[in-house]
């Protein structure tokens, strides 16, 4: 009797406090979703990793940054750059400085233009030691006019979308030792579609489109900065709490047949490797022979292994290396032939003599040990193992406890067989000269010299293009997956698209909300 | 007991500075570089050399790890535990940020798990053997094995996505500002009451079991059959006698809860998203953020070793049969 009255008295209480509150956050009016034609205002909420105790960190890759302050341009749809802050740019000859010409109608929230200086302003400040950013290293700004300035650069483009630029009629008088500490990044005044409204210590940060913004007023009216991040995420989604979270692919399973989201992602599978690939020790006797690498890949069935791993049925398998421009010029990857990869296997003397599925080649057994990380590594790895086993080589999995132990403890000494995991020392420390696999091919090692020194876009295209034939001959590489990030959001907010606009945040002045 | 007090206190020095040095050298020595932050390879930028190692050197990093210690220590002993790598801001700003966060949470729980736990043990045990001893029995056996996170996701999914009746996550609503003092009072309550009821369920679970076995184990005491002899109600009997005997090592059990009043609870308050020390140590760990690490550490130790010393002078305190003072001389 007792214990029913004490449950009672907590079941009352709770209830009377959820009633006495507010009740569940998409009551409130402002959460009310309507189309661009509808009346009422367009709010998303989108979920973010944890907030600072600032608005914005200056020099993080936050939402509040790309949502605020724009960079100078865009990635558009098909992967070509579009204006935003510049209207338009000429890069020299050699690709090492760029003419920008600003939009003479971009404006800080304050009313002021957008000028070179700011730009200039901005690089320096950036550049100072107690800054410490270093994003803008080796770039030089010469202002020309207002409107006109010159980027000098042997290797920082100015045509990244992660730029962004301060205020210097704002900044400029402020003491820059105490840069992480101005109330700028707390009331920050940038020049994006989205100017600041308030922030509710450890919750939100709210935005409201600019309406003078001038690439055109946002058709979504405010974004809500959710913060929170984890095993809390779906449920968040699920009670209709938000309308855009990033997306883990393990949780794919979870929404994907909900009608309610769509699921898109954003690559980063160009400019190198980014993704979980087999990485073999070209040092060990059986991976430096290429027939055996070559073996390994058709026996992977790697559309297959994307559905497994739940990642969107769209993403490519390649076995070379591209830039974001040859996306679809790449050529095609080495198929899923498992007959293939046996006949290869026997032709190198691999055979299983003693029926007991694994290959021998003079009393030695094909067999090795692969190290992961405890991410999404383990799981692919265990998927790969199977496929591998199906023609008679036997993978053990050593499981490390993440990417960045694998790779320093065991990958940079050299110490492996073969590695699955993703981290990327770029394209010249993974196949160059000092290739931490022990790959050796002076063609490629030659390219990869001349790759260094241009970032002439035609040059680097037409290099990497020399590059794919040994690619293809030499697998040095078996690529497996590529690194996407994925976000689901509500069905009803448009314009997304996958794999260049898949990210509602970056983007959000192009989206729209729209009733089905 | 002053002497012991103070005995016990300078004795708890070298176990304080033995764990934060084993800590300082066992997160320094782990695989990862703090200045990895810089080099993520999604970021696909030329980051200046140079500025990696100016930043090296801003924070320290750059000097052999002994003396790094040495510098930590000092700083240390001035109240600097020095700047945060990730936040860039002091380390002790972070930290009495998260506090009261964690501190909501973690004495609603206790007194939820003292509230439950207590009472439910002593219905226990006077209806022992009884459907309803045999039911709480069973019932606080289960919660006690259920695991947290499951337990929190669970009722998430239920009471928030399914019911909506509270809320998924956060410490507060969006629109708290325009809320009236009682509205944001009860919206705070609002916010705690999952996170509180995980965590304090799990704990008067195994309290229930404790505080049951306990009060059994007094209430066969000859005093009691004593007392039940000359007559006095067993009302009188289990309140007056039993209960304040059974009652001692449980004072105890709470006094070295003091560690997990501000180390947080790192699971719910990540399933929560609630800014507690938990779940900035979390945060601080995946992003090898040395001083918030360290920080966190020292503040765990130090309450850890208070904790006991707290339980053990109160266990003299309530149990006159305990005392720490040497015997007299007769």
């Amino acid at each position: 009797m007792k214990l029913r009255r004490l449950l009672g008295s907590v079941s009352v209480l709770a209830t009377a406090a959820s009633f006495a509150a507010c009740g569940p956050a998409d009551d409130s009016p402002d959460r009310q979703s309507a189309g661009p034609d509808a009346r009422g205002p367009v709010t998303v909420t989108v979920l973010v990793p944890d907030g600072d105790e600032l608005v914005m960190s200056p020099v993080s890759d936050t939402p509040h940054k790309f949502l605020m302050f724009q960079p100078l341009v865009a990635r558009a749809a098909d992967g070509t750059l579009e204006p935003r802050l510049a209207r338009s740019w000429e890069p020299s000859a050699d690709h090492t400085s760029w003419t920008i010409h600003l939009d003479r109608n971009a404006r800080w929230h304050d009313g002021v233009p957008v000028t070179s200086d700011d730009i200039k302003f901005t690089v320096e400040l950036m550049s100072l030691p107690s800054v410490g950013y270093g994003q803008y290293y080796g770039v030089e700004i010469e202002v020309l006019d207002d409107s006109t300035f010159v980027w000098r650069s042997k290797r920082n483009s100015p045509l990244g979308d992660y730029h962004s630029f301060f205020p210097k009629h704002v900044l400029e008088k402020l003491d820059p030792d105490g840069f992480y500490e101005w109330d700028f990044w707390a009331h920050p005044i940038g020049n994006g579609p989205y100017r600041y409204v308030r922030h509710l210590e450890k919750t939100l940060t709210e935005l409201e489109a600019v309406s003078d913004y001038f690439r055109g007023r946002p058709a979504i009216d405010r974004v809500i900065l959710k913060y929170g991040s984890g095993a809390g995420a779906i449920p968040e989604l699920l009670a209709s709490n938000v309308d855009v979270i990033p997306l883990n692919a393990i949780d794919v399973p979870k929404v994907e047949n909900d009608r309610r989201f769509q699921i898109t992602y954003k690559s980063a599978f160009w400019s190198g490797w980014a993704g979980y690939g087999i990485m073999w020790n070209h040092r060990h006797r059986v991976f430096s022979d290429p027939s055996f690498r070559r073996a390994a890949t058709l026996a992977i069935d790697r559309p297959a292994l994307h559905s497994l791993l739940h990642l969107p049925d769209d993403l490519p398998v390649f076995d070379v290396v591209f830039t974001e421009r040859q996306v679809s010029e790449a050529p095609e990857p080495l198929p899923y032939d498992p007959d293939a990869a046996r006949r290869l296997l026997e032709d190198a003397g691999w055979v299983d003599a003693d029926g007991d599925g694994v290959r021998e080649r003079d009393g030695e057994e094909l067999t090795f040990t692969a190290i992961t990380d405890a991410g999404q590594g383990d799981r692919v790895a265990v998927i790969v193992q199977a496929h591998l086993r199906a023609v008679g080589v036997r993978m053990e999995i050593q499981t490390l406890p993440g990417p960045m132990v694998v790779w320093q403890t065991r990958v940079k000494p050299g110490d492996f067989e073969a590695a699955i995991f993703w981290w990327n020392p770029g394209v010249y420390g993974t196949f160059g000269p000092d290739s931490f696999l022990g790959y050796l091919n002076e063609d490629v090692h030659a390219l990869l010299e001349v790759l260094q020194t241009t970032q002439n876009p035609a040059v680097v295209d037409s290099l990497y293009r020399e590059l794919w034939p040994h690619f293809q001959a030499d697998i040095p590489v078996t690529f497996l997956v590529p690194r996407v990030t994925l976000f689901v959001s509500d069905r009803r907010l448009r314009g997304l698209s996958s794999p260049h606009r898949g990210d509602p945040v970056w983007y959000m002045d192009d989206l729209w909300w729209e009733e089905e | 007991m002053l002497k012991y007090i103070i005995k016990r206190l300078l004795l708890s020095v070298p176990l304080v500075l033995g764990i934060v040095t084993a800590t300082f050298f066992i997160a320094r020595l782990a695989p990862g570089d703090p200045m990895d932050m810089y080099l993520e390879p999604q970021r696909q930028r030329q980051v200046d050399p140079e500025v990696i190692e100016l930043m090296r050197k801003r924070y320290g990093l750059d000097q052999p790890i002994h003396v790094q210690y040495v510098t930590w220590i000092k700083n240390v002993a001035r109240g600097d535990f020095g700047e945060s790598f990730r936040h860039r801001r002091p380390v002790r700003d972070i930290v009495a940020e998260a506090v009261p966060y964690t501190l909501q949470l973690t004495i609603l729980a206790l007194l939820l798990d003292a509230l439950f736990g207590i009472s439910l043990g002593i219905i226990s045990a006077v209806k022992q053997y009884t459907k309803l001893d045999k039911t709480l029995t069973v019932g606080s056996l289960i919660v006690y094995a259920i695991p947290g996170f499951w337990l929190a996701l669970m009722l998430i999914m239920l009471f928030s996505v399914n019911l909506g009746w509270f809320p998924t996550s956060q410490t507060r609503s969006m629109n708290y500002e325009d809320l009236t003092m009682i509205g944001k009072f009860l919206d705070r309550l609002w916010h705690l009451a999952l996170p509180v009821f995980v965590l304090g369920i799990a704990g008067a679970a195994g309290t229930a079991r404790y505080m049951r076995n306990r009060l059994l184990e007094v209430l066969n005491e000859e005093y009691i059959v004593a007392a039940r002899a000359r007559g006095f109600r067993e009302r009188t009997v289990i309140v007056k006698h039993a209960l304040r005997n059974a009652l001692i090592p449980i004072v105890t059990i709470y006094g070295m809860s003091l560690p997990f009043l501000l180390g947080g609870a790192t699971i719910i308050e990540t399933i929560f998203a609630w800014p507690g020390m938990g779940r900035l140590t979390v945060a601080a760990v995946g992003g090898r953020d040395y001083p918030i690490i360290m920080a966190t550490t020292t503040i765990a130790a130090l309450l850890t070793v208070l904790g006991n010393l707290l339980a053990d002078v109160t266990y003299a305190a309530v149990d006159p049969r305990v005392s720490y003072d040497a015997p007299r001389k007769r």
